[in-house]
Parts: structure tokens; C-alpha cells; sequence
């Protein structure tokens, strides 16, 4: 990390201390507000991207918000939090890329405020269950030898009731084979079949080292959840997502998994504008989408077809309990 | 008039590329003198207003004169009379400054650029590493005798920035700065010819600079190919908002590889309608072609 952009307000924060003692090259700007840096229109995403800094800041005002109707695994209620803004990761299919101005992290580092705001929602409802998605706007583990953001947060997970879900696509699972696996816990994979990761997930591990990072956190006895969201339009998708499938089930036992989803790439309209305007080479873009109630999905009955033949290779391999298609 | 002769491998999409797309903002002429030794610059006679030069491998310098206001003008000046595209160039505001504690001579880079009174301040984006280092530089209305902020003082980025990032992103919009006085080395021995020096001696840290913002540039996606866009356009009349879709349909042509036979299939349309109508169809089918591998 060649440059970080520090908040005032947690220079002298511990966690701060911790971050900074890891980058000791780095040039550091101070700054009232991460705003000052991350949300300027003269910026560009793309040139970011190479050399995104680092902004360590405060996270004011709302912290857990409630996840959108349709967005869970079958508890009652559902929020999610993003104790960082931007990912690790350069996946061209991301609504990062369309939704912020800036490929600069934001880490906001006052983890005390988000276990407190946590630990409130709670307590409102005690005796139904309370869900809480972590990797919205990054990935959970991606940046997790910098932010220590599981360790830190997995402790007070560990009395319940509360569930949390881990999002990510990284093999950085050293800190949690370091602690007991906890039952209120998912580590929830995102899987693509491999022509996807090389040509779209930028950065990324191959699939393999995923189902390797799957296995070793599920000997752990660690809970894990397969996304398989975006599924991406091919001509030959069929042959494609059938030997993914095939693949990812040879592997690990499908029974045994707590969790699964399935959703066809899809953007809001305006993401996707910003998008194609940094990569307006990109051929994903330039696929067979359209704009339906303000989201540019996969058109006509593609869309459909495609997710209804991935539903049907996945069905082979999984309970429909553990089902759960993303709706939007 | 059929369009048949627009026939275009892909490889012909691309518009041909000058080596630099740079606009450089001095305040002085003994500031810009070793620029435009070193790239070739030549003035352009049409130019009255302020002294502007230009090499054909894409360099642009004014000279702007001193003060925040004539910077900000100059650098709008320069960009819109050179044929600048917004969001493509690499801006730059090179000349002196004073620094209470750095020695004459050398060179920094501004993370922060402050205007003194009005305490409004950008932050370029900081996606190269210069060897010379970053800080704060503030501008002020007046010429200063004593150093009263904690960084680089001048007179003029600040309104070079405000103009600057109206014309080009943060990545590509910076300030680069040789010390000329300290609190130890007052500037009232400072002369044309010294003050040439002392950017000369930089030079080779300035290029370096410039080299890395370019390889910054390079990422940027390669300009779309208009002269299809003319083409058609003068083919057939069309209303502006046709002209937009006819954008956006010919850049993802572009995207999804340009093959000749779409605009061949365009061959038969009799009107704008007709040919945004079938381009659409033509390259939802290929669309469905797509393969990631």
C-alpha cells in the first residue's frame, strides 16, 4: 500500500495503529472526511483500480441497514453492514465499479460502534431469528490480513443468537481455522466456473483453491454456503456450467453444505452506464441485456432459461431446503 | 450512396495515437523554458491571448502568467484551443514554489492542494510513486515573505486545479513543484535565467513523473471510431437523440469485436430508424454468439 488517506477521528484509534504498523513505507495524508477523498466526481474508477490507496475512517451515522425484501436464507429478519467500501478483488461483473467514484478501500476501523449497532438490532427482536450479511460492498475476507475484521468480529458472534454470513471468494480462511468453528456462522463461497474467473474475476483464486479453502474450513466444522451469483451468459453455457457443477460436487458433499443460491447477472440501469463507460470494450457489457424495471439483466427469456438450467444441474446435488434463489 | 465502403477490420477501429496527451500550465516563462527545450515546443503564432506551444507529438504549454486567476483561465484556454477530450488528458502545473524547510532546488509533488483564503482544497489521486515525495501545497493571493502553512506555498495551483479537474480526472491532474526559497534562502535573488535552472535540474525527475502518469494513462479505454459514426451519419439523416443510440449501438459493435459483415447487413436501410432498428438486431444475434473462453 503505497499511499493511506487517515481520518482524524481514528488517528489514534487501535485498530488504526495496528494498520499502520504494517505499511510503514506508506505516505499518509491526514483528512477531516473520508468523503473528501472517496466521493469527488473527477475521479476514475479504472485508473484507481491499479493503485487503489487506503482510507481509514469512521463509520457515522447508520451502520446496519435491513436488507432488501426477497435477500436471506429464511430468517425472519435480515440486515447487512459493510465495515469496508470496495474490494480487493476487480470483477468485471461488480456494481462497485458503477455504484462509487473511487477504487480507493474505504476501511472504516470503528468495529466497537458496528458490535454495539449489532448487538442492539439484536436484542429487538430475541427470540426470532436475526441474520446479518457481512460483504455487500467488499469482500468479508479478501483484506483480512490488513483489516482483521473476522477475528475481531467472530468472537461476539459466538454466544448467539445472531447469524452472520462471510461473502467472499478468498482462500484467506487462516483466521478462522485458528479459532473453533461457530454453529451461528456461514462462510459463504461466491463460485464461477473457471473460463469466468479468468476472463471476468480479475485477482481472483482459481476455483480450485476455493473448493480447497471450502474443504479445510468445513473439516474445521465450519458452516459453508455456495453463491453461485452471477451466473454469466455463454453460447456454450450449458456444457459450461454443467462441468462446473460437476466439478464443485465431485469435490465437496452437497448435503453437507448449509446453504446455496443461484442469480443470472444483473445491474441497476445506472451502474451500468457508469460501468460501460470505464470499460466500454468490456464484451459483457456489450451482451444480449436489456433494461427491465430499471435493471439491466439478460433479455427476453434468457434469462429464464439460463437459471433454469443451472437450477436444474444444481437441484442434482443439493435438498431443495437448502435452496435459495436471489429475487430481485 | 450505399455504405459498403466502410468495410473496417477491427484493427482499423482504433484512432491513431499521438505519443503524448499533455497540457502543461507554467506561470512563468523562465518556468517553461526548459519544457519546451526539452519536448521541441513550438509557439503557435494564432494564439494572442497567452503564449502557447505545441509539438506534433502531442505536448501543450501555456504560459499563464502569475495568480490563481490567470492560472484557472490559461488551463481552460489551453485545453478547449488545443482540441483537448475531457477525461483523457494529463494536466500538469509545473513551476516554483517556497517551502520553509526544503532546500532550493528541489522537487515535490502536491497530495493536497489548499487555497489559502477561501480554504476550499482537492486531493489528487495518488496512483504513482514519484521519487520526489508528496505534500501540501498552498496557494495564496499574494506573493508571501514568510512560509505561514505547513507545506509547499505558491500562487497559482489552486486555480490551476479548479480549472484542471474540470477537464480531466484526479489520477491525471497534478502539481509538480521545484522549491525556489526556504526560511534560510529568501527569493530575492531569484532571476529568469535561476529560476530555468533550477527547473532544468529536475528535468529528468519531471520526465520520469510524466512517463509514469502516462503508463496511468494507457489504461484508459481507447478512443471509439468515429469515422463509422460519421459515415453513417452523413448517409442518413438523424436526430440527435438517434445520434446518441447510434453511439452507444456502434461502441458495443466495437465491443463485441467489429466484425464487417453487421455493417454489412446495415447495406440495405433506407433511413436512420430503419438502420438503428436492424444494427440492434444484428448485434443482439451476435451477442448470443458471445464465448468467454
Amino acid at each position: 500500500m503505497q499511499q493511506i488517506y487517515l481520518e482524524h477521528s481514528i488517528a489514534e484509534h487501535e485498530q488504526t495503529a495496528k494498520i499502520l504498523q504494517r505499511f510503514p513505507r506508506a505516505h499518509i495524508t491526514r483528512i477531516e472526511h473520508f468523503g473528501e477523498v472517496f466521493n469527488p466526481r473527477a475521479q476514475n474508477f479504472r485508473l484507481q483500480k491499479k493503485s487503489p490507496a487506503l482510507i481509514l475512517a469512521r463509520k457515522q451515522g447508520k451502520r446496519i441497514l435491513t436488507a432488501p425484501a426477497g435477500y436471506g436464507l429464511g430468517g425472519k429478519h435480515n440486515y447487512y453492514f459493510s465495515h469496508m467500501q470496495n474490494c480487493a478483488y476487480d470483477c468485471r461483473y461488480c456494481f462497485l465499479q458503477g455504484m462509487y467514484r473511487s477504487a480507493h478501500y474505504v476501511l472504516f476501523v470503528n468495529y466497537e460502534d458496528f458490535l454495539a449497532d449489532i448487538q442492539q438490532q439484536t436484542q429487538l427482536n430475541p427470540h426470532e431469528s436475526s441474520w446479518f450479511f457481512s460483504g455487500y460492498d467488499c469482500d468479508s475476507l479478501a483484506y483480512e490480513p490488513v483489516s482483521q475484521f473476522a477475528r475481531s468480529f467472530l468472537p461476539h458472534f459466538a454466544e448467539g443468537p445472531a447469524w452472520l454470513e462471510l461473502r467472499t471468494k478468498s482462500t484467506q480462511i487462516r483466521s478462522l481455522l485458528q479459532q473453533p468453528a461457530q454453529n451461528n456462522v456461514v462462510v459463504a463461497f461466491s463460485l464461477s466456473p473457471e473460463p469466468v474467473i479468468q476472463a471476468l474475476e480479475h485477482g481472483t483464486p482459481a476455483l480450485q483453491k476455493r473448493l480447497s479453502a471450502i474443504q479445510r474450513l468445513q473439516q474445521h466444522g465450519w458452516r459453508v454456503g455456495l453463491r453461485f451469483d452471477p451466473i454469466i451468459y455463454d453460447a456454450d453455457y450449458r456444457s459450461m456450467y454443467q462441468t462446473f457443477f460437476q466439478q464443485v460436487f465431485q469435490q465437496l458433499d452437497g448435503h453437507s453444505i448449509h446453504s446455496a443460491s443461484l442469480g443470472a447477472f444483473r445491474l441497476p440501469r445506472n451502474f451500468y452506464r457508469n460501468m460501460l463507460h470505464l470499460y466500454p470494450e468490456e464484451p459483457l457489457l456489450a451482451g444480449p441485456l436489456s433494461e427491465h424495471q430499471g435493471m439491466m439483466a439478460y433479455s427476453g427469456d434468457l434469462e429464464a432459461q439460463l437459471l433454469d438450467y443451472c437450477e436444474q444441474q444444481l437441484l442434482q446435488y443439493i435438498h431443495t431446503e437448502q435452496y435459495h434463489p436471489c429475487q430481485y | 450512396m450505399k455504405h459498403n465502403n466502410i468495410r473496417i477490420k477491427k484493427t482499423a477501429t482504433l484512432t491513431p495515437v499521438t505519443q503524448h496527451d499533455l497540457y502543461i500550465v507554467c506561470a512563468l516563462d523562465a518556468e517553461a523554458r526548459p519544457l519546451i527545450n526539452h519536448f521541441k515546443l513550438k509557439r503557435l503564432p494564432q494564439h494572442s491571448a497567452w503564449p502557447v506551444y505545441q509539438n506534433p507529438q502531442g505536448v501543450r504549454l501555456i504560459v499563464s502568467g502569475m495568480g490563481k486567476s490567470h492560472s484557472a483561465a490559461a488551463c481552460a484556454y489551453l485545453f478547449a484551443s488545443t482540441g483537448g477530450e475531457t477525461g483523457h488528458g494529463i494536466l500538469l502545473n509545473i513551476g516554483l514554489c517556497g517551502h520553509a524547510e526544503h532546500e532550493r532546488g528541489h522537487l515535490l509533488m502536491a497530495d493536497k492542494v489548499i487555497d489559502y483564503h477561501s480554504g476550499q482544497s482537492w486531493y489528487p489521486a495518488l496512483v504513482i510513486r514519484p521519487q520526489c515525495g508528496y505534500t501540501h501545497l498552498f496557494s495564496f493571493e499574494q506573493p508571501q515573505t514568510s512560509y505561514p502553512a505547513a507545506g509547499m506555498i505558491d500562487m497559482e495551483a489552486s486555480g490551476f486545479y479548479s480549472s484542471a479537474i474540470r477537464l480531466t480526472s484526479a489520477e491525471l491532474a497534478h502539481c509538480i513543484k521545484v522549491v525556489s526559497d526556504n526560511k534560510r534562502q529568501s527569493s530575492s535573488d531569484l532571476n529568469p535565467a535561476l529560476a530555468s535552472e533550477l527547473i532544468s535540474r529536475q528535468m529528468p525527475s519531471i520526465i520520469e513523473i510524466i512517463q509514469q502518469l502516462e503508463k496511468t494513462q494507457a489504461r484508459l479505454p481507447t478512443p471509439w471510431n468515429r469515422q463509422v459514426f460519421d459515415t453513417l451519419c452523413a448517409e442518413h439523416r438523424c436526430s440527435v437523440s438517434q445520434q446518441h443510440q447510434l453511439k452507444r449501438l456502434l461502441l458495443r459493435w466495437q465491443a463485441l469485436g467489429g466484425a464487417a459483415t453487421v455493417m454489412d447487413a446495415l447495406a440495405p436501410c433506407k433511413s436512420m430508424q430503419d438502420l438503428l432498428r436492424q444494427l440492434e438486431t444484428e448485434l443482439h444475434q451476435q451477442s448470443l454468439g458471445l464465448s468467454i473462453n
